[in-house]
């Protein structure tokens, strides 16, 4: 974005210095001639002002040398001729440094905003372009942008392409609750543009027609005189895969923890009985008790065989749930 | 008397997976062979739990008639580490989470008995689980009835009613003919 067209000109600082060179002649020329030789004081000087603004803009606090060149050169040349009046000359030429010196500070202060503005846009377009959400930006009309990776995530080619979808299209015809999508989706984008934001999760479809959980999260801002919603999708099926396996993972280990501890608490029991009823062996009782101490052993090697394939299979759990399950 | 097993779908050489609560398993598994011996058949029973040594002595204390029941022990050499099958009555299996062997002594068993009336009770499937996780309990549980189908006999499964997850449950409707809550 241009802060201001005079210093994006596009000659060069050797063409600028030449440019200044040239005109710092016609100064010369002019003090020689006007003030010299013809006696003018005033008037003729207004052109430095040209020379000295632009000097300030392209080179900023440094086009003050300039400025103490031209006004020592005004003030010679009205040493000689107006000797017994030479407070004018040199106000004049301090009026030189003066406005050198603020334009080159301007002129500085603006190049320094320019630079952060440019900065800031570099790193916000990064942010944008780079993100691994999808990010769009729709209005009331619908989308009117998108970063690559929306384009990505939805197998859409082009920006316009992308622009063309309502979100609902992007969607299967229902969501997991059976609300239909085009309403549901018309509601949450009505009420992040009543409320400012909206964060829910959405099954959205690929333009191949593969369904994915999404989160979605829309905020609503001004952008110039227009309201606006930006949209972040996150794909996050990968943390679903993983809950799903964690879930079947806890539904196993429940399944395969308490009803062979059942087993185990009713054959020691069992045994007991026999036992007290006198109908087991001595070998017997030492196959069925060892059978039960093997029982409970192998439970013990599920719960780490468990937690290990846990661990490795699901790249989402937490580091320190990790370190756990790997015992 | 009702009975837990129909003889009807006995007959029919249908299987079943029998539910029982936790405690009455042992007494379920006498029961069923009760009813199964009652009907002339001979019972293979597949034991994961109690030793052929045990479950002889429970079985006759019943009343069962011993030669009527002949068995798969996966238990007794996984614990004292060498037992001698003896023919038509006790085939051993060194583990029960050899499926391989298991499933060659199932066939086997059930070869020796081809002229016979003969049902398999496999006890259980939910000791099984201690051993083996549901996904490779569930291949067994169908390579087993596939093998029960092909030669045309009756089998029956039990297990724990409480507990078991109910995809696995699911899992294992789809392998047998009727599944009984006997409580």
């Amino acid at each position: 974005m241009n802060m201001n067209p005079l210093l994006s000109f596009n000659a060069d600082e050797k063409s600028k210095m030449f440019i200044l060179y040239i005109l710092t002649i016609v100064c010369i020329f002019l003090e020689i001639v006007m003030h010299f030789y013809l006696g003018v004081e005033a008037g003729y000087t207004h052109f430095f002002y040209v020379v000295l603004i632009l000097a300030g803009i392209w080179f900023q606090r440094k086009a003050v040398i300039l400025a103490l060149c031209l006004a020592t050169t005004h003030i010679t040349i009205g040493y000689f001729v107006f000797a017994e009046a030479l407070w004018v000359p040199i106000l004049r030429s301090a009026m030189f440094v003066i406005v050198t010196l603020l334009v080159g500070t301007l002129s500085e202060e603006l190049k320094q905003t320019e630079a952060t503005v440019k900065e800031n846009e570099a790193r916000f377009r990064a942010i944008y372009e780079g993100s691994n959400d999808a990010i769009m930006l729709l209005n009331e009309k619908g989308f009117f942008d998108c970063n690559p990776r929306t384009l990505q995530m939805f197998g859409v080619k082009t920006k316009e392409d992308f622009c063309r979808f309502h979100p609902a299209d992007l969607s299967p015809p229902s969501q997991p609750g059976g609300q239909e999508s085009l309403p549901a989706a018309g509601k949450h984008i009505e009420a992040a543009f009543l409320n400012g934001s909206s964060h829910f999760e959405w099954i959205h479809r690929r333009t191949n027609g593969e369904d994915f959980p999404a989160e979605v999260l829309m905020s609503a801002f001004d952008w110039g005189k227009e309201r606006v919603l930006q949209s972040t999708v996150r794909d996050v099926s990968e943390r679903k895969r993983a809950e799903a396996a964690l879930l079947a993972y806890i539904s196993e280990m429940a399944m395969r923890l308490k009803i062979p501890v059942e087993i185990i608490r009713d054959n020691i029991q069992e045994i007991t009985d026999l036992i007290n009823g006198g109908k087991l062996t001595k070998e017997e009782m030492v196959i069925m008790l060892e059978g039960q101490v093997r029982n409970a052993t192998q439970i013990a090697a599920n719960v780490q065989e468990f937690q290990k394939a846990i661990a490795e299979k699901n790249k989402e759990i937490p580091e320190a749930y990790r370190k756990f399950l790997e015992g | 008397m009702a009975t837990i097993v129909d003889p009807e779908d006995l007959a029919k050489k249908q299987i079943f997976l029998i539910l029982a609560s936790p405690a009455k398993m042992r007494q379920r598994n006498i029961e069923l062979i009760k009813e199964i011996s009652s009907l002339g058949y001979n019972t293979v029973v597949i034991t994961t739990n109690f030793p052929y040594s045990v479950l002889t002595k429970l079985y006759s204390d019943s009343g069962i008639d011993p030669k009527t029941v002949s068995f798969i022990d996966t238990v007794t050499r996984n614990s004292i580490g060498s037992a001698e099958n003896i023919p038509r009555v006790v085939r051993y299996v060194n583990n029960p989470t050899n499926l391989t062997d298991l499933g060659i002594a199932v066939t086997e068993v059930l070869q020796e008995n081809a002229e016979k009336k003969v049902c398999i009770l496999y006890d259980s499937i939910s000791t099984m689980l201690i051993y083996l996780s549901s996904p490779n309990i569930s291949k067994f549980i169908h390579f087993v009835t596939n093998k029960l189908r092909l030669m045309d006999i009756s089998g029956v499964f039990l297990a724990a009613e409480k507990g078991l997850d109910p995809m696995f449950v699911s899992q294992l409707t789809t392998f047998v003919d009727r599944v009984i809550d006997s409580g």
